[in-house]
């Protein structure tokens, strides 16, 4: 069995490395690298928020100065803040005017910003009065950190748990795809059929050999990116356990095509779905139960706790376990598919 | 003329056989319904918390004022929704003391849970408030709509290059060789068919995403500008793999330059905006911004972007061109 698996492998391998898939490998992981070198750490993206304080005493303004606030987010008048609420369509305006003990406010919100949300700026900014009023009393709280070594992930190497999840993990499920349907087409897949083989050996050889590439591909980008920092043992097996869960999934799904033009379709809009979890990755405030759902959830979460050092324990153990039931059922459905439509069915 | 006719004849009887035309309906279809479903979740994001049961009625009806209150039975069950992968503080309360738990990593967690708690435990306000509301169409929803834009010319190049490559690998290239077929031909038809998938993928998504009320005009000579994008992604994927095997592997590639660039552009500062010159596809994105989001988002109008694209986009294919011909054998 094992001569016959490795012979399988090595069919593969040949194929993968005629076609270019290998080059192309090289030449995105470079793209990567350079792009973690060349990135600034740190580039302000949020929404912006313009002050204009038109008291006459100009204590807001200096309110806002002593807490840091970025002076060119407060403006001299208010026509300035109109131009810069023109030209920024998701920036908010706030306007102060009428004094300490008078206090007003005028919020100018572009777009659908919740009501919640509103309430909030208004509070935060009602505190910041009574602050200056000194009648504000923050309510007595113990501040429980579950994990006190976490820092801010820097923006040049918050894509790397992103590459990890679309590209390191899929080659089996692309390129894996992609060789069943040139087998059917140069006929290899008919011999095999005839051959001792069978299904067990098919599935493996694919899963072994994208899993092998996959792991290599992403411990060398994470060891010139990281360093020597993250747990690499948590990092291959995670490699592992989410690449051959992609690559059973793209052979169960590709049978049920008769090419790949027709699979291609199919294949994108799961690959596109897949990908949801980016906004929620992007945004983890957004995170919707049905995004939750999509196995890649918690794939990227798992990649950014095991490179960020991020996460409890109980978290990534989560993470695995679901990932293991994935895999069971991964496996069944791809064996039956497999074995059904692609070694029994006409071709 | 009858020649390109033919080839798009036989572009089309592929398309039937493949059943690629119920997924060029299909595909922008999906890709709209999407961004309909999420953009009004993602421009309303709330901000949520997470409370345990024990916690006053009064205090947590305050709190729902300002966030959305989940509430759980005791503090480890609390810990646990704090350890989840989205962005939720947790308040817990006991015998009237109040711990705000973390779990390190929020964006402005401590300040943001200590406003919360301020605001849920003292309802008194000593400044008055003006809120003007400027409705404005999504952000999200805008640049979703360009982002499947692009994908939509993208499916229609990809269609393509799976037809060229079915050429090669049943040998009608090498029947072509031999015929008065010439590459300009060739190239016209492929363009002519990426066109036509391509817009009507780009049509149903507007219609979708969009509605009918968008400058049509400016969408069409915007897409029109952009169709030689499709021709050289068609060039670079179909043209110059002979398998389908190696077209997978040069789409990986294409694909990604083609659908980050865009993306990244939008996150680096202007002052780097200069290395997405080289692209087409950066000032293709551009038209679309001009259109979709407004002129006060790109670096350059409506007619500079369709400019730009097109002349960059013939640079390239003026170098594609004689190579693909070499290689396809054409006149």
């Amino acid at each position: 069995m094992i001569r016959k698996l490795a012979n399988l492998i090595a069919q593969d391998l040949r194929l993968t490395f005629r076609s270019g898939h290998i080059y192309v490998i090289l030449a995105i992981a470079a793209i990567i690298l350079i792009l973690v070198f060349a990135l600034p750490a740190e580039v302000n993206t949020e929404a912006k928020e313009y002050f204009v304080d038109a008291s006459e005493t100009g204590i807001f303004e200096q309110a806002l100065a002593s807490l840091g606030a970025e002076p060119s987010l407060i403006l001299p008048s208010e026509t300035d803040l109109q131009t810069a609420l023109a030209e920024s369509q998701r920036a908010l305006g706030v306007i102060f005017r009428g004094s300490l003990d008078a206090p007003e406010f005028e919020i100018i919100v572009q777009g659908n910003i919740s009501d919640e949300n509103i309430h909030l700026l208004e509070k935060t900014l009602d505190t910041l009065i009574q602050s200056l009023r000194g009648t504000y009393q923050p309510v007595e709280a113990d501040i429980t950190l579950l994990n006190e070594n976490i820092e801010p992930i820097p923006l040049n190497k918050n894509m790397i748990p992103i590459f990890m999840s679309f590209e390191v993990i899929l080659l089996g499920f692309l390129i894996g795809a992609v060789l069943i349907f040139q087998s059917k087409q140069e006929g290899t897949l008919r011999s095999y059929r005839v051959s001792p083989g069978g299904t067990l050996i098919f599935i493996l050889s694919k899963v072994i050999l994208y899993d092998v590439i996959s792991l290599i591909y992403g411990l060398v980008v994470a060891l010139i990116a990281f360093g020597p920092a993250p747990n690499y043992l948590q990092l291959s097996l995670l490699i592992l356990a989410s690449s051959t869960l992609m690559t059973l999934m793209g052979l169960a799904i590709a049978v049920f095509f008769t090419n790949i033009s027709e699979w291609f379709f199919a294949g994108a809009t799961l690959l596109i779905v897949s990908m949801l979890p980016v906004l929620s990755y992007a945004m983890p405030v957004f995170s919707p139960a049905f995004i939750t759902w999509i196995p890649t959830y918690g794939i990227i979460f798992g990649f950014r706790d095991v490179l960020f050092g991020m996460g409890s324990a109980a978290t990534l153990n989560q993470t695995f376990l679901t990932l293991g039931l994935s895999l069971l059922i991964g496996f069944a459905f791809s064996y039956l598919a497999v074995d059904k439509r692609l070694m029994k069915a006409g071709l | 003329m009858k020649r390109i006719f033919t080839i798009l004849r036989q572009d089309w009887t592929n398309v039937l056989r493949d059943n690629l035309l119920f997924y060029i309906f299909l595909a922008p279809v999906i890709m709209a319904v999407a961004v309909r479903l999420l953009a009004p979740s993602i421009e309303t994001i709330n901000v949520r918390v997470a409370v345990n049961e024990a916690m006053p009625q009064a205090v947590q009806q305050n709190l729902s004022y300002y966030a959305i209150v989940s509430t759980y039975p005791d503090r480890e069950a609390l810990i646990t929704r704090v350890e989840k992968n989205d962005d939720v503080p947790g308040i817990y309360w006991e015998d009237g003391q109040f711990e705000i738990i973390l779990q390190g990593n929020e964006q402005e967690g401590e300040e943001l849970s200590q406003i919360l708690l301020s605001a849920a435990t003292s309802s008194a306000q000593v400044s008055s408030f003006t809120v003007i509301t400027h409705p404005r169409d999504s952000l999200f929803g805008e640049y979703a709509l360009i982002f499947v834009l692009m994908t939509a010319v993208m499916l229609g190049a990809i269609v393509e290059s799976f037809n060229m490559v079915q050429d090669k690998e049943s040998g009608m290239v090498r029947a072509w060789a031999v015929s008065p077929l010439r590459m300009f031909e060739m190239t016209a038809a492929r363009a002519l068919f990426a066109m036509l998938a391509g817009l009507l993928m780009i049509v149903i998504a507007i219609l979708i995403i969009a509605g009918g009320g968008v400058p049509w005009g400016q969408v069409l000579i915007g897409y029109l500008a952009s169709i030689g994008i499709a021709v050289l992604m068609g060039f670079l994927l179909g043209g110059l793999s002979n398998t389908q095997l190696q077209m997978m592997a040069i789409m990986k590639f294409v694909v990604m330059l083609y659908s980050a660039l865009p993306i990244l552009s939008i996150l680096v500062p202007d002052k780097w905006l200069f290395l997405f010159y080289p692209f087409p596809n950066y000032w293709m994105f551009v038209i679309f911004q001009n259109i979709f989001v407004g002129s006060g988002s790109a670096p350059v109008g409506f007619w500079g972007a369709c400019g730009l694209t097109l002349a960059v986009t013939l640079v390239y294919l003026a170098v594609l061109f004689p190579i693909l011909r070499k290689k396809l054998r054409l006149k």
